[in-house]
């Protein structure tokens, strides 16, 4: 168990150098993703501007849409391409040999990847909300009518819950290469489905409540949807602690799908590769 | 010198002909793949019309003078234009950075043919994505027959001129994109970036304030993708609007070629790639 852990932490320590030393792909991707996002802030700004009735004031639109963009940041997606290669060329042979479990590989390459954009957009993110008035205040609102505390505690839940059903989806996802020679058709069919249901396109709690219900029982609800409404104080902490109990047993289900994939995947594999 | 012409023509359509004939053939061989691509854009589609949908609602029925049906119909127009870019055009373009990278375009440059014909005539037609481009297309019709614009012939003309210079923006953008692959063979994010500025196209002109909305019409006329057609047609843009972004498409469109034919020019058939 102790080497395990020793493993972990170099593999932890490698891939955070990795991913920031590839800060200036990073730079570049993210400044493309804030052109993309001007679009989407100032028409949803002049939806909330022109209406009344959702509770989405102007500020409150533009912060949403920030913070899923901000969290879709933090989310590694490139694990399950990279996974499935493993698999399909052979090379995960080479990775089962070693002395610690294969999955602790892409789990601490995860971590790693949130850690490291998280030093990265985390700066910039403090900046524009203490430095931009209506945003800064309308957190202040946030925390005032909820507790500082307890808004914040409830926010870390949510997103770490987020990030470790990320983890666990796209992993499901890599490992589907034990079956499938290309995982790309089933690899963009989940992002297309995470874009229609996960509140990265629209606040998904403008959705009518019997659809938000059957969502909150998909990862998608966990990955960006819940997180995004906590930060902006739209979850009641009664109704916090129902969804997060929820998300649990989502996301244990989902691990123990994942484990079955992977320990079926592994009996079969013969390592040739193509 | 017309002779020249004339026989470039011929070799075009010929090898045209044959990559659509050889791109039906191996999309047909993966039929899973279609069925996954088929759904994977249905439901990017049904994300984009519950994003503006939402969208209205939440602005109480119109945004800044857009109705539902006509938000609906603009997203339906921005499906068309896309879909029709991604099935001609989009493997011609996308697959420039590999071609510079692994020395492919030598083969590309021997051809009897301006390199960009070249390239669109001997790489991929992604016929996968012509159901959804028929779904979109059928969406748009059916919005706009709902809306029943008063027009006369000119203004349809023009509407339809106006859909193909916004299909010719598209394509320009993506040549502005990836064509930087000539000069630094590892500049591969230009598709990232072109994926997160081709989405503002697809909101109203009006949600943008003055000095965006401008830059959108008339300075890189992103907005003629989709929003400057549909606009016109629904009168939310006057003629000379429509005229200057027009003139300005114009410009860009032939801004890009100009930049294409520089850009190829820093081609050295010397590459890292296998």
């Amino acid at each position: 168990m102790r080497a395990v852990f020793k493993a972990a932490g170099l593999i932890l320590s490698q891939q955070l150098s990795v991913q920031l030393g590839y800060r200036m792909a990073f730079v570049q991707v993210a400044l493309f993703e804030a052109i993309g996002l001007v679009g989407t802030l100032f028409y949803w700004r002049a939806a909330a501007t022109s209406g009344s009735g959702s509770g989405y004031s102007a500020a409150g639109i533009v912060v949403y849409f920030i913070v899923a963009s901000s969290h879709q940041i933090l989310q590694e997606s490139g694990i399950s391409r990279s996974l499935s290669m493993d698999i399909r060329t052979g090379k995960l042979a080479a990775s089962l040999v070693r002395p610690f479990p294969f999955l602790l590989q892409p789990v601490c390459q995860g971590i790693a990847y949130s850690l490291s954009r998280l030093l990265m957009i985390g700066p910039v993110l403090v900046a524009i909300f203490v430095f931009v008035p209506a945003l800064r205040d309308f957190f202040v609102d946030v925390a005032r009518e909820q507790g500082g505390v307890i808004w914040l505690s409830g926010y870390l839940a949510a997103l770490s819950l987020g990030l470790v059903c990320n983890l666990v989806v796209r992993l499901s996802l890599g490992l589907l290469a034990f079956d499938m020679t290309q995982t790309w058709g089933p690899e963009l069919l989940f992002m297309s489905i995470f874009f229609a249901l996960s509140g990265v396109v629209y606040p998904v709690d403008l959705l009518p409540v019997p659809a938000v219900q059957a969502l909150s029982w998909t990862p998608f609800f966990y990955m960006q949807g819940l997180p995004n409404l906590v930060a902006l104080g739209r979850v009641s902490a009664g109704a916090l602690t129902a969804y997060l109990a929820r998300g649990c047993l989502v996301t244990v289900i989902a691990t123990f799908i994942l484990v079955f994939m992977w320990r079926r995947g592994v009996r079969k594999f013969e390592a040739i590769g193509i | 010198m017309k002779q020249q012409t004339e026989s470039g023509q011929r070799s075009f359509f010929r090898i045209y002909r044959q990559a659509l004939s050889n791109s039906a053939g191996v999309m047909l061989a993966y039929r899973s793949n279609l069925i996954f691509f088929f759904l994977f854009e249905s439901f990017f589609l049904t994300s984009s019309f519950l994003g503006a949908g939402l969208g209205v609602s939440l602005a109480g029925g119109s945004i800044n003078g857009w109705s539902r049906d006509q938000v609906f119909a603009l997203t339906a127009l921005n499906g068309v234009s896309h879909q029709f870019f991604v099935c001609f055009f989009i493997a011609p373009l996308f697959n420039l950075p590999e071609y510079v990278w692994n020395g492919r375009m030598d083969y590309i440059l021997q051809k009897p043919l301006h390199p960009l014909l070249a390239l669109i005539a001997t790489s991929e037609i992604m016929i996968s994505n012509l159901p959804n481009f028929a779904i979109n297309l059928a969406l748009a019709v059916y919005f706009i027959l709902k809306i029943a614009p008063s027009s006369g012939l000119s203004v349809w003309l023009a509407f339809g001129l106006l859909g193909i210079l916004g299909i010719a923006v598209r394509f320009a953008l993506a040549i502005f994109c990836m064509a930087p692959a000539f000069f630094a063979e590892r500049l591969v994010e230009g598709e990232d970036g072109f994926w997160s500025i081709v989405g503002t196209g697809r909101f109203p002109t009006s949600v943008f304030p003055r000095a965006v909305e401008r830059i959108m019409l008339y300075v890189i006329p992103l907005s003629l993708m989709a929003a400057v057609p549909a606009g016109f047609l629904f009168h939310r843009l006057d003629w000379r609007q429509v005229a200057m972004s027009g003139i300005s498409g114009c410009f860009f469109v032939v801004g890009s070629l100009l930049f294409f034919n520089w850009a190829v020019r820093s081609y050295k058939s010397v590459n890292s790639g296998l």
